[in-house]
């Protein structure tokens, strides 16, 4: 027994027991921050988005680690002004050694304060379509409709475009549709606008837009735009196109294929072209 | 015209249906010993006609209708049909655009389509929340970014009520707008919170809504949107059928200006 006390008295006097001492305080804080924040999250729930319960876990989370761990150091007699005064020096060799990791760093906070997205959003950056799963300090991370993990760096997204796919509740689908030459473009417009009533999920405001978009090379091509809630936006579409063709085979309006006419001037006379099943077949044949 | 109430509680024994038809438009619900039959059998262009509560024998033609099935232990025999107001609100238009001059008041009634819902008695679960005639969804709002994703089409919008057609499937909302601006109100659409509002029915068994009234101040661009709380004067001997989809408190909302009209 004796032994053991000057075994502890001995420990006391070392520098390993403020070591120890330190440490746990540093593990205990840890556990405190990840219960505490949990707990806070879990109170808030009902009240915030998922963006807002990460941004405040972590900001309690950081914030807790950051008090113990100044109070750890200072447990095994750092003192915090020389490290600080350290800080510059160190700051700048950081800087050299992680400059991706810094600037991918600083990218994080500014989308975090910016916040052009949240999580659950989907969003497009480059050729990359997703749905937000986390953004963290270092890189956002991304499921694709595919179902793949993309993980795109901050920088990157704060140097290209993205486009947040579900800011706004309503979306414009720009239907392209080209009708032959010889159709009245009047009467299809008015086809296209009744097409576009009798689907429930087309909005009747904003109303349809009709836009002839010019005269193509074998084809009067046609712009016709319609809204929809954005999580109709594609069965809008497909049932807007399959509409159309539908309803252009009943009316006899003519959806034409790129054609290509030979022709060798004003001076001669065309091509005499026919068409002969028969004939064809004997030709390959023999 | 129906002079015959389809709403009300229905007692159903085991292997009975019941049929609610407009012309083709049908819905049917069938009890079975532990699960619940419905039937929904939708038609593109909306029907004048009464409801006929209708008792068939044979399933027929409905069997291209959409199916339901609602699984109980043991199935209990009461089931409360009521119709119901939108679940969101519903945009109308007057034929023409309205202009209520300043200073001025002005009483209109809009009509709007009402769903049907079938609850299971005790326990009042909801079976079957459908609309008779779905409207076409719809945008309110001052631009693409500020609104809220509404019903239009199926609705009328007129200033005398003789000229409003009276259905057994619609609902109809007296909206008093009082302008005390000193600039005249257009009027070319409305968007009217029918899901704040309670449904009654009057001695012809029409469906009415509580009244709104719209007071526009000087200088401001809010209106304040008072929810009467009893059916309108025009209902005559009405009776409360429904109440709102979503029940507010407050009988005075303040609302801007571009929420209401457009």
């Amino acid at each position: 027994m004796k032994e053991f006390i000057e075994f502890v008295e001995l420990l006391k006097a070392s520098h390993l027991y403020a070591l120890i001492q330190a440490v746990l305080l540093f593990i205990v804080g840890f556990i405190v921050a990840r219960l505490v924040s949990g707990a806070i999250v879990n109170l808030v729930k009902h009240k915030m988005t998922v963006h807002g319960q990460l941004l405040l876990k972590r900001s309690i989370f950081y914030g807790i680690l950051v008090l113990v761990s100044i109070s750890a150091l200072d447990n095994i007699g750092i003192d915090l002004s020389i490290l600080l005064g350290a800080a510059g020096v160190f700051t700048v060799a950081l800087g050299f050694a992680s400059q991706t990791s810094a600037s991918n760093l600083i990218s994080g906070l500014f989308l975090m304060i910016e916040r052009p997205f949240s999580i659950t959003d989907v969003i497009k950056v480059n050729d990359i379509t997703g749905e937000v799963i986390s953004i963290d300090l270092l890189s956002v991370k991304l499921r694709t409709f595919d179902n793949l993990f993309v993980r795109i760096p901050n920088e990157s997204m704060i140097k290209s475009a993205v486009t947040t796919l579900t800011k706004y509740p309503i979306r414009r689908a720009d239907l392209k549709i080209g009708i032959a030459y010889k159709e009245d473009i009047e009467r299809v417009r008015t086809i296209l606008l009744d097409i576009a009533e009798k689907n429930l999920i087309c909005l009747v405001e904003p109303a349809p837009v009709f836009i002839l978009t010019g005269f193509g090379s074998s084809s009067v091509d046609i712009q016709f735009s319609v809204w929809a809630r954005r999580e109709n936006f594609l069965t809008l579409k497909n049932t807007m196109y399959m509409e159309i063709k539908k309803t252009f085979d009943q009316q006899g309006i003519e959806i034409p294929f790129p054609h290509v006419s030979l022709y060798a001037g004003t001076a001669t006379s065309p091509f005499p072209l026919s068409s002969n099943a028969e004939n064809l077949d004997k030709t390959t044949l023999s | 015209m129906a002079n015959k109430a389809w709403w009300g509680e229905f007692t159903f024994a085991i292997e009975q249906q019941r049929c609610w038809k407009i012309g083709e438009r049908t819905i049917m619900l069938k009890r079975l010993g532990n699960e619940w039959n419905s039937w929904n059998l939708e038609t593109l262009n909306e029907d004048d006609g009464a409801i006929v509560v209708d008792e068939p024998t044979d399933v027929g033609t409905i069997e291209t209708a959409k199916f339901g099935r609602y699984l109980q232990q043991n199935t209990s025999d009461k089931v409360r049909v009521l119709p119901l107001l939108a679940d969101r609100s519903i945009v109308a238009r007057p034929d023409t655009p309205l202009t209520l001059l300043a200073g001025e008041k002005s009483r209109l009634f809009v009509s709007t389509p009402v769903w049907f819902t079938a609850q299971l008695l005790p326990k009042e679960e909801y079976l079957l929340d459908v609309p008779f005639w779905r409207p076409s969804d719809s945008w309110f709002g001052p631009s693409t970014q500020v609104g809220q994703i509404c019903y239009a089409k199926y609705t009328a919008a007129r200033v005398q009520l003789n000229n409003i057609e009276q259905r057994p499937h619609r609902a109809i909302t007296p909206i008093t707008v009082i302008n005390n601006h000193d600039k005249p109100l257009i009027i070319e659409r409305i968007n009217v919170p029918v899901t704040l509002l309670h449904l009654f029915s009057d001695e012809q068994q029409q469906l009415w809504t509580t009244g709104i009234s719209v007071h526009r101040d000087r200088h401001t661009d809010n209106v304040e949107l008072h929810l009467d709380k009893h059916a309108p004067v025009e209902a005559l001997s009405s009776a409360l059928i429904n109440g709102p989809r979503v029940k507010s408190e407050q009988s005075i909302l303040i609302r801007s200006i571009s929420s209401l009209f457009a």
